[in-house]
């Protein structure tokens, strides 16, 4: 079959799923159906398929719900929360205080070099993805060609939509030169913020890489630099690229809150 | 957390929000799901899925507008008392499947009679997503990423205008084309995809109900 037939046969179907036909259209659609068992069940897939596309926002948040769930069950097994030995008191006192001893010291350990660093990521995290940059120069001036496209992705960045946010600057910058010109730095410096609002580290590394020091604020660079550094772990160098921003006036200390010492 | 800032983040559209609220959410009502279930005949796999199917019905019902956030009720018990009734009626379902073979605790399956009716119809109306849906979400996932817009597109109805500014192309002749090709490979995945079980009906849960 080429493909215009195939493609018809295939509209037919789906009219036939959602309920589009006339009630001849149906009737005459009911009877091919009897008598032809590939047509039944390319129908019953289409309902599967029907069916999935109307359920698609539903099975995203259990995808979520289900990441988190397994998350807390690799933390609760790696922490040793969940089925552990219990060593019996009356058994072996000795050995219990032991590894009680043990357990506060690796406990202690654990808060500081692990638990820490944790909450400091999170912030980073919670900071990059709410921050606006403020002193990112424009471009040379303004084109109201522009203007739908800039809408559409502070919409898109109000919304917390990440992943369309990246997408849509990443067209915009790549097919269209006279935006890039006007608005290249601020989207960049933005994506930036975006990426590291999502913990995704080496590809805001990467759109980093794109932006030469000094330009367009090397403020807003400093903090992105001390964001990165906060979420690989290398606190010096994160206070110090953080301290730097503050004195730059591109953001205020008390924004940077559990961020600086 | 407070009640009010878990459901503000289960809305949200950012899903940084919506993950700290479902990771503060499930916090609460695991370990009460777990041990219900274990107490009746489950394991504690089939508890974490009931509390994680309970935290979809919130979602569910209050994007219908059918939960309504109150005062003397903490989400946390609204959601540990969803999950009872959903593994009743998990127990029922596997009942009536088996013939009424599970025996143990089963038999004496409880009746949870003080729960409200919001809760119960919640229950009632919540579909578990079926084994061929699964697989044709697994399949959905593996098309390309242009496929995907096109039919979340398709499903929020957008403007055609904006639908061939998204696929970059000037008529509807092309989305058509598009959208049929698309489809024909999201079915072509369908099929290669191996057939999945409607919920963890695992061997575990026979092992651990034998123990």
């Amino acid at each position: 079959m080429n493909e215009g037939a195939e493609h018809m046969r295939r509209e037919r179907i789906e009219a036939f799923v959602t309920g589009r036909l006339t009630e001849v259209e149906r009737s005459a659609f009911e009877a091919e159906m009897r008598a032809d068992e590939t047509l039944r069940a390319e129908v019953e897939i289409e309902r599967v398929l029907q069916s999935t596309l109307q359920r698609a926002p539903e099975l995203r948040f259990r995808e979520l719900v289900q990441q988190v769930s397994e998350a807390q069950e690799k933390v609760s097994t790696r922490d040793g929360g969940v089925g552990g030995t219990v060593i019996p008191i009356e058994r072996g006192r000795w050995m219990w205080w032991a590894a009680a001893s043990v357990f506060l010291l690796l406990g202690a350990g654990v808060l500081t070099w692990y638990i820490m660093p944790q909450d400091r990521s999170a912030l980073a995290m919670r900071f990059a993805e709410e921050h606006v940059p403020r002193r990112v120069r424009g471009g040379h001036g303004t084109d109201p060609r522009h203007d739908s496209s800039l809408v559409r992705l502070w919409q898109l960045r109000a919304n917390g939509d990440a992943a369309g946010y990246l997408s849509a600057t990443e067209r915009l910058l790549r097919t269209d030169s006279s935006f890039q010109a006007l608005h290249g730095d601020v989207v960049r410096t933005e994506r930036m913020m975006v990426l590291l609002g999502m913990g995704n580290v080496s590809e805001a590394l990467e759109e980093r890489a794109r932006v030469p020091d000094g330009s367009p604020s090397p403020c807003e660079l400093d903090l992105v630099d001390g964001l990165i550094a906060t979420l690989q772990g290398r606190e010096e160098v994160a206070v110090q690229a953080l301290q730097q921003a503050v004195r730059g006036g591109c953001v205020r200390a008390e924004e940077l809150d559990g961020l600086l010492p | 957390m407070t009640d009010h800032e878990i459901i503000d983040g289960l809305r949200s559209a950012n899903q940084l929000l919506q993950s700290r609220a479902v990771d503060v959410l499930l916090k609460q009502v695991k370990e009460p799901l777990i041990h219900y279930v274990k107490q009746n005949s489950g394991t504690r796999a089939e508890g974490l899925d009931i509390a994680s199917e309970a935290v979809v019905v919130l979602w569910k019902s209050d994007g219908e507008g059918k939960f309504q956030l109150r005062a003397d009720v903490k989400l946390s018990t609204w959601c540990v008392s969803v999950g009872r009734n959903l593994w009743l009626k998990e127990l029922r379902r596997r009942k009536t499947w088996s013939g009424d073979n599970l025996g143990g605790d089963a038999r004496n399956e409880p009746a949870d009679g003080t729960t409200p009716e919001e809760i119960i119809i919640a229950v009632e109306d919540h579909d578990l997503v079926s084994g061929e849906i699964r697989r044709a979400w697994r399949a959905f996932k593996k098309l390309s990423a242009g496929c995907q817009q096109l039919f979340q597109a398709d499903l929020e109805a957008r403007p055609e205008e904006e639908i061939m500014r998204l696929l970059e192309v000037t008529n509807m002749g092309s989305v058509k084309v598009k959208r049929h090709r698309c489809k024909e490979k999201w079915i072509g995945l369908y099929k290669q995809e191996p057939i999945s079980m409607p919920i963890r009906e695992t061997e575990a849960a026979t092992d651990e109900r034998g123990s």
